[in-house]
């Protein structure tokens, strides 16, 4: 419900916002309700597909920001399918996770990913940066044998890496920030919640929607798309994982085999390739619904995952092949995917990995849904 | 001056037909079916006064059928037409009904006789007919048509039963397809409409054809009325037995950019008059009716639809539901919708459900130009809305766009005063 306390400002052009980021059928919406009343999720909670695009018809831009709805929506386009105005209402909901992305970033960089020119050229500045980078601090490249410890020495690049580490939690604490005060404005408005709800609701969404992704497997028929999405998931837990144990290990001097993290690392590599190159080709495909029309941000994450992905199993190819120089050049290319990875990352797709727990969060704790 | 030919018997070619010949002017009444009457002939009651259809058309069908001026052509076909305005030569096909037309009392013999069972087109498949007959009571001709797809005599060689019973000798195996030129001044075409009813939306989303208690609007009509095969009882398909409460649907198969864009203009009208006829007929069976906007846009409309409220009780929801669940027990039907007004969604359960089944036209599209919407193209929407863009053809009543009794009868009376034109100068 629109929340009653002050006159909610409005945004005539708002629903034109939308539309060019992939919102097109908003125009043509006239309110049937088909698409919540079709939509998997309704069953058991309240998902207001069709009071979303009356928002954004009527321009209520701060009810359209705080409202974790579209983050509930896992694209299984039902409703576009039934939708008789073709109003695509799938796509509407995706654009609104790009529209709060962007109001949710600080000073709204985040529309620096979503414009093809802006989104190469910040490319190229990553690459110079990277590159620079990696310039002034590499060590020996010795050739006879692969020694990657010598060509960028580790304690350099766990510094960079608690560095990036630091960028993105404290990035992350602003954006969360401004998701929680609109959210907390638009359906949160004089409700207080026990602290215990809080823990507990974040632990059942954590473990059930976050690690598991329960909902996305409740449909049926829809199996393929579910492990390929635990895949990737699983895949940047795993090399997460690969990347502490390692730094863990040798900053405490644990001495914890090499061959641990490596093989945690390859499993988590595996998980992503294989549900990198699904989705890739679903988007080629583009005969599921979600595929159908995919744009800048789409392809950006798969992109940068599964260039940091591939480059990685080079690398490790490459080494056990005794091959140097091919190596190098990989770990380098290895090491900048990551860079743009980490460094869009609270700005690009994939940030839906923090917001999507936090908007059902949110809205479990303040709206009482069943997760 | 020459004859007008108007092709449909329907209220729409029953009035052009009449006003033409009221002046004098000699018509050609061409219908496809036995018997003139047309959509309305189905109708139980008509919106907003709630008449008897019947009772308000049945006249006119006598009144055309008694007409000095007025040659009615029925179970025939316009197969060809060449010439200009003014001066049209249209070849029709009188199709062998295989009873004497001059001899057949319609005194309905025959009919008992007849073993072979057929769907009942005029209830729309609600009841069976034999394979000669007389579509309904009040059919104009009342003659005796056979059915030569489902006639035993045809397709099997056998029976003959209504030769051996007819009391007037009017059976005529024999009878041949005859063709006649008809030279004619100017041709009114208003060959109306048919549902939607073969769209996938209608089964997969609907179940309609999977559910027995889904119907569509026209069927339900005939349900609802008194010569309907129940006799105006409302009972379900499946157990025979009065439901407890009807959900209607509105825009089904209409406005919806898939299907059909076009609003048809009739079904919010004519879904609030069969929900009233509901309490009327049975006080104690709940109605609601699905719907996204009331078009009440006609005279007297907007009370009609505010005494469905207030008089009759009869629940509106604003909302297109998204699918219906059969309950494969009881046969009832659960709907799921979101109720737009206070945006929660549901899942109720009803024990009938009636579609308001989009329309489209009936086209006869070698003849008559055919506009992106389906219906016949006008020559200027606003200044000559019943002009085809030939010159001395004319469309009206639904081929030209959808719409009411009302409106089908004023563009039969326009199309009428313009042929007339063309007949007078005509020599």
């Amino acid at each position: 419900m629109l929340s009653p306390k002050y006159v909610v400002p409005k945004k005539p052009d708002l629903s034109n916002e939308l539309i060019k980021l992939g919102g097109e059928g908003i125009k043509r919406c006239y309110q049937c309700g088909t698409c919540t009343a079709i939509c998997p999720l309704s069953k058991t909670q309240t998902v207001a597909v069709r009071r979303m695009i009356k928002k954004l018809q009527l321009g209520l831009e701060e009810e359209v920001l705080g409202d974790p709805t579209p983050w509930l929506c896992y694209f299984c386009g039902d409703c576009n399918e039934t939708c008789p105005k073709d109003a695509t209402p799938g796509n509407i909901m995706d654009a609104i996770r790009k529209y709060q992305i962007i109001n949710y970033s600080i000073g709204k960089f985040a529309k620096v990913f979503y414009d093809k020119v802006y989104a190469l050229a910040s490319l190229v500045v990553m690459t110079i940066i990277g590159l620079i980078g990696m310039y002034t601090f590499h060590g020996e490249m010795v050739t006879n044998v692969v020694d990657i410890d010598s060509f960028i020495p580790s304690e350099i690049l766990h510094d960079a890496g608690l560095v990036l580490l630091a960028y993105v939690i404290i990035v992350m604490v602003v954006h969360i920030a401004n998701m929680y005060r609109y959210t907390k404005r638009a359906i949160g408005y004089g409700k207080s919640a026990p602290l215990g709800k809080w823990v507990s609701e974040f632990f059942k969404i954590l473990i059930k929607e976050a690690l598991f992704q329960s909902r996305l497997l409740c449909e049926e028929g829809r199996s393929a798309r579910y492990f390929a999405h635990i895949g990737v998931i699983w895949g940047f837990i795993l090399l997460f994982a690969a990347t502490g144990i390692h730094f863990i290990s040798d900053s405490f001097g644990l001495g914890v085999p090499e061959i641990v993290p490596r093989v945690v690392g390859i499993i988590g590599g595996i998980g992503l390739l294989y549900g990198g190159i699904y989705y890739l080709i679903r988007r080629f495909e583009k005969k599921e619904l979600y595929a159908k029309a995919s744009d800048l941000h789409d392809w950006w994450l798969l992109l940068l995952a599964l260039g940091s992905g591939i480059s990685g199993f080079l690398v490790t190819v490459f080494m056990y092949a005794n091959m140097a120089m091919a190596t190098y050049i990989f770990y380098g290319i290895h090491l900048l995917f990551v860079f743009y990875l980490i460094v869009s990352a609270p700005f690009s797709k994939l940030v839906h990995m923090i917001y999507r727990p936090f908007a059902l969060w949110f809205a479990s704790v303040w709206e009482g849904e069943e997760i | 001056m020459k004859p007008v030919m108007v092709v449909g018997g329907g209220i729409s070619g029953i009035q052009a037909a009449l006003d033409l010949a009221d002046q004098g002017i000699k018509v050609y009444l061409v219908e496809k079916t036995p018997s003139i009457g047309g959509r309305m002939a189905q109708l139980d009651k008509t919106f907003p006064t709630l008449d008897c259809s019947s009772c308000i058309l049945t006249p006119k069908m006598v009144e055309v059928a008694r007409h000095e001026n007025i040659e009615i052509l029925a179970y025939s076909e316009v197969l060809e037409i060449n010439g200009e305005a003014g001066n049209f030569k249209v070849k029709v096909r009188k199709k062998p009904r295989y009873v004497d037309v001059t001899k057949c009392t319609g005194c309905g013999v025959c009919m008992k006789y007849c073993p072979s069972k057929v769907p009942d087109e005029f209830n729309l498949g609600l009841s069976e007919r034999k394979a000669i007959y007389i579509p309904f009571p009040q059919a104009i001709p009342l003659k005796a048509t056979i059915d030569a797809e489902h006639c035993l005599w045809f397709q099997k060689n056998i029976c003959r039963n209504c030769e051996k019973f007819c009391p007037a000798k009017a059976i005529d195996y024999e009878q041949k397809p005859e063709d006649i030129e008809l030279n004619v001044a100017a041709i009114i075409f208003a060959t109306g409409y048919e549902l939607i009813a073969d769209h996938s939306l209608l089964t997969d989303q609907y179940g309609y054809g999977r559910y027995a208690n889904v119907y569509t609007n026209l069927e339900f009509e005939r349900l609802v009325s008194a010569t309907g095969p129940t006799g105006g009882e409302i009972l379900r398909r499946s157990d025979r037995r009065h439901p407890k409460n009807i959900a209607f649907i509105q825009c089904v198969c209409s406005r919806d950019v898939r299907i059909n864009p076009n609003c048809s203009s009739i079904c919010c009208m004519a879904s609030v008059k069969e929900a009233i006829l509901v309490r009327e007929h049975h006080p104690d069976i709940e109605v609601t009716i699905f719907y996204m906007d009331m078009r009440a846009f006609g005279k007297g409309y907007q009370e009609f639809y505010d005494r469905a409220k207030e008089e009759f009780g009869i629940r509106f929801v604003r909302s297109k539901p998204a699918t219906i669940v059969e309950d494969p027990e009881t046969k009832n039907l659960i709907i799921y919708y979101e109720d737009t007004h206070t945006s929660t969604y549901k899942a109720e359960e009803f024990e009938m459900v009636v579609l308001a089944v989009g329309i489209k036209p009936v086209v006869p599209d070698s003849f008559v130009p055919v506009g992106e919407d389906m219906f016949a193209q006008v020559k200027d929407p606003y200044l000559d809305p019943v002009a085809s863009p030939v010159p001395g053809i004319y469309v009206i009543g639904m081929l030209n766009s959808p719409k009411d009794i009302p409106d089908s009868v004023i563009q039969g009376s326009a199309a009428a005063m313009k042929a007339s034109i063309l007949a007078c100068k005509s020599e």
